[in-house]
């Protein structure tokens, strides 16, 4: 395998929030990394976590309630978590862009995108006057497929469709050449050949500009399809990473296997049940010492309640790491 | 849009023909015989006859309203019984009294009351937030009566700093105006500061808890950027309607502070109006101030679709 | 049978919890509450006095052993005037918004229901009256029922009851669209029970929270009117009469009509805090709507 230089690398990052109900860790302790023009997926159910890591990153947490306790975030050879608030202003939608799950509400209703667009461009590039801001703005849009971008300058957000909108997000991190692009849920609210063609769209950009994406989702069957590697988060922890082949072939953690059984696959038999992971996800705010997916895990035994939470650790493949301490293979128990 | 306009001035026009059937109607229940409350009781049968005639009062009650409604457009709102003025003169008269008081207030009060609740928002759970949140609960909680009389008490008993009461025209000599208006004005301004601070602060809330400042943030906008153009805009345009309902509490408020501090204005003229049951001036004075908060609330309704292009493209 | 009994008790649990989780200010003001009925209903023990008794001696005296907060210009007891002023605080307070939320919500809910022009006949008659500040309208209102205070409460009451019908109409509307109130008309329910069965309930915690508040607000309208002379009559011991009769001897002992104001404030706030804190804790989404 060639050595790929590291964009983004995330060590032991924590964050908690502090809720009347106590403290939650939505982020505990998680280390990840992200290659120059990799995808990369985060996979998860909804409260594992997933989001939370990602703004935590750009250190958008809104506090209170939360606070990023802990870690280290190093960007190109840059450790963010040392930056002011100002040098945080400059990476975030110049070095790292973030798009998300609405695009309903995630742009602002009462500006025209036009305003918008060139708003950002112009926080980053002091220099760039109105007409040069525009100009950009509108190669921007073109080059994010939406026709008649001239036009589109002047709509307001309420004019244009969903897919267009989650376009015109994607268009703010293009016009300002982002290293990084981190896509929360992009497609979720978007109905499916809508979602086919962003995710193309945001590939499209790491083959053109060489930029690497981070696609945060609960859908393990959207990210199959795209993302070079995947990093499962359960309970605010990463339970097991790898590249997308192998978390496919050879899936290692209960909690992944379980993810794999209840996406459909068109490629598979009929007959082929759909198996839910049975029970809800834990409450962070009351995580137990103990593995966090005990109470769900169709493999648990008695040591994993009497053990500490297992800890990612490599397994058999290079690159493949896994947190449990069992080591459960398709079909069955090994060890 | 111009359907739009045509449409809510259609409103308005209903709602003001309702307000005068209203306005009529309120005055018609009130007890007692005008003819015989304007001439005393010893007046001859004649002369009450011939009160009630020239007044209409001897007409169907339907007939006093179209009569009464007809001449109230054309700008005549009869005569006020114990002034032998009509009641328009007397309007006039004293309307300069209480803009002077009123429009102040509404402005002081408007433009301090969106920054108290940007910052209030801005620095929530802080000792600010807490001061301007317990400021605005006593002024919505105090009576402006009261407010008034403490005020007089420290600032004009006390420490001997302002009139006890009075009134001086602005045209007449600005410095005695600010002089003896300023304890009205204040404490006009304060409840309904107190009422803007409040809704500018729970709006900004709920808009920086949207997605779009999330974006604006995670797209490297500077706070400041991010508070005062993408959110503050969202937060006011609920706060224009809030603005808007104010213009019915300043009238309101504006008849106690002119109460409190012995200003002849509307407020007071409509008190003793009351009291002597002079019809025509309570039938006008209301009538009046009614038609003005409707035309206020119409040119609010504009104000919104000029800030909220949503609204703007329902008028197309 | 059990499984909706304890979804019940964990709703209670839950509106308990948050209700009482916003600090000691909600709890200070639910506390005013309390101790304002509690007075209301016993100030004859509370105090050895009448509120109408005279002593010649203490004209105007300041506080002492034998009357606590002074006396006024006719030698009442003040703190006595004021226990006796919370009585007609809550009387008129709870007697008008319980009439006014009768007939609005009612008026509210079939208006809403029927929709078409009965309800813009209806809204747009809401819109005239509330253009009417509301005390000028209960000025004129009262000069009807001079002092009676059943009658100040009922024309209270109907300059509030504008508020109701906006806010249940506007309920009633986006509920009518709902799929259950559909599945009733499919399945032949009568529209009464609709509108009363299926539709008034989800309209109650909204109610409850503009009740709460309209308490405060009725309260502080009742002692604007009998500040002004037109509401409660002397010698009535109502909290606005206090003010003004205390107002002309300001100079001499402020305590008259000082105190009674701040009786005024501080119930007319615990009102609206509670409220606050009824809504929070019955339906959070309800935020900045009411």
């Amino acid at each position: 395998m060639e050595e790929k230089k590291v964009l983004l690398d995330v060590k032991n990052l924590r964050t908690s929030f502090f809720t009347d109900a106590g403290e939650v860790k939505s982020v505990n302790d998680v280390s990840f990394h992200v290659n120059e023009k990799e995808v990369v997926a985060v996979v998860g159910e909804s409260g594992s976590g997933k989001s939370v890591t990602q703004l935590s990153v750009l250190q958008l947490i809104q506090s209170p309630p939360g606070k990023i306790l802990g870690g280290e975030v190093w960007f190109d050879g840059e450790n963010l978590m040392n930056y002011s608030k100002k040098q945080m202003c400059n990476v975030r939608g110049n070095g790292i862009s973030m798009i998300f799950q609405e695009p309903m509400t995630s742009l602002n209703p009462v500006y025209t995108i036009g305003n918008q667009l060139t708003e950002v461009l112009r926080a980053h590039h002091k220099n760039m006057t109105k007409q040069e801001a525009w100009k950009r703005g509108v190669e921007a849009l073109a080059a994010v497929g939406i026709p008649d971008p001239e036009a589109r300058m002047k709509n307001y957000p309420f004019e244009m469709s969903g897919g267009m909108r989650q376009r015109a997000m994607i268009a703010i991190s293009v016009a300002c050449n982002s290293k990084l692009i981190v896509a929360d849920e992009p497609t979720t609210a978007l109905d499916v050949t809508t979602q086919a063609q962003v995710m193309e769209l945001l590939l499209s950009l790491v083959e053109k500009n060489g930029t690497s994406i981070i696609v945060v989702t609960h859908n393990l069957g959207l990210v199959t399809r795209y993302a070079d590697r995947i990093y499962v988060m359960y309970a605010g922890r990463i339970v097991e990473s790898g590249t997308t082949e192998m978390l496919l072939t050879n899936p290692r953690h209960p909690y992944t296997l379980g993810l794999l059984a209840s996406v459909p696959k068109l490629d598979s038999d009929r007959d082929e049940k759909l198996i839910p992971i049975e029970g809800t996800p834990p409450n962070l705010a009351n995580i137990p010492e103990y593995c966090s997916f005990y109470p769900r895990c169709p493999y648990a035994c008695e040591e994993c309640k009497t053990k500490k939470a297992p800890t990612l650790r490599p397994i058999a493949e290079e690159g493949h790491f896994m947190a449990c301490h069992l080591d459960v293979v398709k079909g069955g128990q090994n060890g | 849009m111009g359907r739009y306009i045509l449409k809510r001035l259609g409103i308005s026009v209903i709602v003001i023909l309702l307000v005068s059937v209203i306005s009529f109607t309120l005055v018609h229940m009130l007890p007692g015989d005008p003819a015989v409350l304007a001439l005393g009781s010893e007046a001859s049968e004649q002369d009450v006859e011939a009160f009630r005639e020239k007044y209409y009062l001897n007409r169907p009650v339907v007939e006093q309203y179209f009569i009464w409604i007809t001449d109230a457009f054309r700008g005549n709102l009869g005569d006020s019984i114990t002034y032998s003025r009509p009641v328009t003169t007397c309007l006039a008269e004293r309307l300069p009294r209480t803009i002077s008081i009123g429009l102040p207030a509404l402005i002081l009060s408007s433009i301090f009351g969106i920054l108290c609740g940007i910052v209030s928002a801005i620095r929530r759970g802080k000792f600010i937030d807490n001061l301007i949140t317990f400021l605005s609960t006593i002024g919505l909680g105090a009576p402006q009566f009261w407010l008034g009389i403490v005020g007089i008490y420290i600032f004009g008993m006390k420490l001997g700093m302002l009139p006890l009461s009075g009134y001086v025209a602005p045209s007449e000599d600005f410095g005695q105006y600010v002089y003896y208006g300023i304890m009205p004005i204040l404490i006009l301004s304060f409840s309904l500061l107190a009422a803007v601070a409040r809704q500018t602060r729970s709006n900004m809330l709920e808009v920086i808890n949207q997605d779009y400042i999330r974006t604006a943030r995670a797209n490297g906008l500077v706070e400041t950027s991010v508070v005062y153009k993408h959110a503050l805009k969202n937060a006011l345009i609920p706060v224009i309607t809030t603005i808007g309902l104010q213009v019915r509490v300043v009238v309101g408020g504006s008849l106690m502070v002119e109460q409190v501090f012995n200003i002849a204005g509307i407020g007071t003229l409509i008190v003793s109006a009351i009291n002597g049951r002079d019809y025509m001036v309570v039938q006008g004075c209301v009538f009046v101030i009614s038609v003005f908060t409707v035309l206020v609330n119409f040119v609010i309704d504009l104000l919104y679709g000029f800030v909220d292009p949503r609204i703007r493209k329902s008028w197309r | 049978m059990s499984e909706g009994k304890a979804k019940k008790t964990n709703g209670a649990r839950r509106f308990f919890r948050v209700f009482f989780s916003r600090g000691w200010v909600t709890k200070l003001c639910f506390g005013i509450i309390v101790a304002f009925v509690f007075i209301a209903v016993f100030a004859p023990l509370l105090t050895p006095y009448t509120p109408y008794e005279q002593n010649l001696l203490s004209i105007l005296a300041g506080p002492s052993g034998e009357h606590l907060l002074g006396c006024d210009n006719i030698g009442r007891d003040t703190l006595t005037r004021l226990l006796y002023g919370a009585r007609v605080s809550l009387v008129t307070g709870l007697l008008s918004s319980i009439w006014a939320a009768a007939v609005g919500t009612t008026i509210g809910l079939i208006a809403g229901y029927v929709g078409g022009w009965v309800n813009t006949l209806v809204m747009r008659i809401t819109d005239a009256m509330i253009a009417i500040p509301p005390i000028i309208f209960t000025m004129v209102l009262s000069t009807m029922v001079t002092g009676n205070l059943l009658g100040i409460s009922v024309v209270i009451g109907v300059s509030i009851i504008p508020s109701y019908i906006r806010m249940v109409n506007g309920l009633v509307i986006s509920l009518r669209e709902n799929d259950y109130v559909t599945a009733a008309n499919l399945i032949g329910q009568k529209q009464l029970v609709i509108m009363f069965r299926h539709l008034l309930p989800n309209c109650l915690a909204s109610l409850i929270v503009t009740f709460t508040m309209n308490v405060g607000t009725a309260i502080m309208l009742e002692s604007t009117l009998s500040y002004l002379g037109v509401g409660i009559i002397p010698p009535t011991p109502a909290w606005g009469v206090m003010v003004s009769e205390g107002y002309k001897y300001l100079f001499n002992q402020p305590l008259v009509a000082i105190l009674p104001g701040i009786c005024i404030m501080l119930v007319v706030i615990a009102f609206n805090i509670v409220g606050d804190a009824l809504r929070d804790a019955l339906d959070p989404r309800l935020r900045g709507k009411l």
